[in-house]
């Protein structure tokens, strides 16, 4: 409720402001995502916990959890920085935090594929 | 006079030495102590004598089974719930973005972690077999020791040399292809899933199919092959027997028939001792295989249940890949099921007697 609130308010500020001050709404509009996100990150804290405690209860190794939620905070991200880059009209900024999220994930995934290898080596 | 006092004495000492055969004259001795560990876990001791109370040696066999099953089980369920916690996640973070980064993490750590169920039931597997071979090599000598002294001179010799040839031949193929090639077709299925290429995908079914072709035909060829060989080599063996009766019988008077029938009680002496080493092998290969069994065959119920699961909310990728590897678990019990059921087959061949009477 709050998150919509936020983000309508937001967006009839930015509408009213466009013509008057174009670089207004864009720090409007990212104002409100960091708002938004805030908030919502209050409510991710028990889902994560959650997780982790069916993680150490199956039990389950952390290495096989964490990646994924670093790949899932980098694909937020990712998301939210391109659309407000679109908005800027800067599609090249865009890309490049496409890319840079593309790395960032990889780089979160890497302990993964080390675990793989090192498998490998033990069947091998 | 002289020929008719011989034969007397010829008939006692063959009486007594009937009387006296005991099952450590055949290595029975040397099968109960080669026996693997599972059987020692599930029966203890097993002589022939206590081999003979087959129904207490099932009821131990079913407690050994219902202990290992537990484990295995809780084992497996806690796999099986890794499992599904990992897709379950990868499900939930898709719905907040649509990065494919999110579905391949997914993907790989799934992949990690059932590798690491399968070398561990690969680990299990080979160790099934290579004790199975161990054991073959002093249980089947004594069988067919113990055959060949209760008639049957033709076929324990054949039914032996088959029975070896086939059980040697399976574990050497088994442990120097059919490992490398299962991993092969892991890597194959992997590639296929994940990148969703429709070549490696019909490569991944050929593998698939060419596997359980070759598992198939190696237990037909062999039972066909005991079949005949041990039908023909007994029909010899039974007429060699007939044979020397009737002539024992009919060529010595008054003390043909006695001898013939002091034979006759060796034989079957032999033929009982052969039953009781027999009956110790099914035994023991039936515990050795408990293990395995119930590794491989709940793993593979789970892992299809969690496909089944996992394509309902995650996605078709995550189900194929856990299907794949269910695959894996299906030919690791094909493996171990196939050098089983052959010496399954070559014991009970072995035990069927010649009739001697």
């Amino acid at each position: 409720m709050k998150a919509i609130l936020l983000a309508l308010t937001a967006g009839l500020a930015a509408s009213a402001l466009q013509k008057s001050a174009p670089v207004f709404p864009l720090v409007l509009g990212l104002t409100a995502c960091a708002t938004i996100l805030l908030l919502t990150v209050e409510l991710t804290s028990p889902i994560i916990s959650f997780f982790h405690r069916a993680g150490e209860v199956i039990p389950l190794s952390g290495i096989y959890l964490t990646p994924m939620w670093k790949c899932l905070a980098i694909g937020v991200l990712e998301r939210i920085g391109t659309a407000l880059c679109k908005d800027a009209g800067q599609a090249s900024a865009a890309e490049a935090i496409r890319l840079a999220a593309t790395t960032a994930a990889l780089y979160a995934t890497l302990p993964l594929l080390e675990e793989f290898l090192s498998l490998l080596e033990k069947l091998l | 006079m002289l020929l008719l006092f011989f034969c007397i004495v010829l008939v006692f000492s063959v009486s007594a030495h009937a009387v006296g055969l005991q099952p450590e004259d055949f290595g029975a001795d040397q099968v109960a102590a080669a026996l693997p560990d599972a059987a020692v876990d599930a029966f203890g001791t097993l002589s022939v004598s206590e081999a003979a109370d087959l129904p207490a040696r099932l009821e131990q066999l079913w407690a050994f089974l219902t202990g290992q099953g537990q484990d295995v089980f809780f084992s497996a369920m806690r796999s099986a719930g890794a499992i599904l916690l990992i897709t379950f996640l990868t499900a939930l973070c898709g719905v907040f973005t649509a990065s494919k980064w999110v579905s391949l993490c997914g993907m790989i750590s799934l992949s990690v972690l059932s590798l690491e169920h399968v070398s561990s039931c690969l680990r299990v597997g080979l160790e099934a077999l290579e004790q199975l071979n161990s054991f073959s090599m002093v249980l089947l000598p004594c069988l067919s020791t113990a055959s060949f002294v209760s008639g049957a001179v033709t076929s324990a010799g054949v039914k032996y040399g088959a029975s070896m040839l086939f059980f040697d031949g399976i574990i050497g193929v088994m442990l120097k292809f059919a490992v490398p090639i299962l991993y092969g077709y892991l890597a194959v299925m992997l590639s296929a899933r994940m990148t969703d290429n429709p070549m490696l995908q019909s490569m991944t079914n050929l593998l698939r199919q060419g596997m359980k072709w070759v598992l198939i035909l190696i237990s037909v060829c062999f039972t066909l092959y005991l079949s005949i060989t041990g039908l023909l080599a007994s029909t010899a063996d039974a007429a060699a027997a007939k044979t020397a009766k009737t002539v024992l019988s009919s060529a010595l008077p008054v003390v043909g028939s006695i001898l013939s029938d002091a034979s006759a009680a060796l034989l079957g002496g032999a033929a009982m001792v052969r039953n009781g080493v027999g009956v110790i092998g099914l035994l023991a290969v039936l515990a050795l295989c408990v293990t395995p069994y119930l590794t491989l065959g709940v793993h593979y119920l789970l892992y299809r249940a969690a496909a089944i699961l996992a394509q309902s909310y995650c996605g078709k990728s995550a189900g194929s890949v856990l299907d794949g590897f269910g695959d894996v678990f299906a030919f690791l019990l094909g493996m171990v099921g196939t050098a089983s059921l052959i010496l399954f087959v070559s014991v009970i061949s072995m035990m069927k007697a010649v009739g001697v009477g």
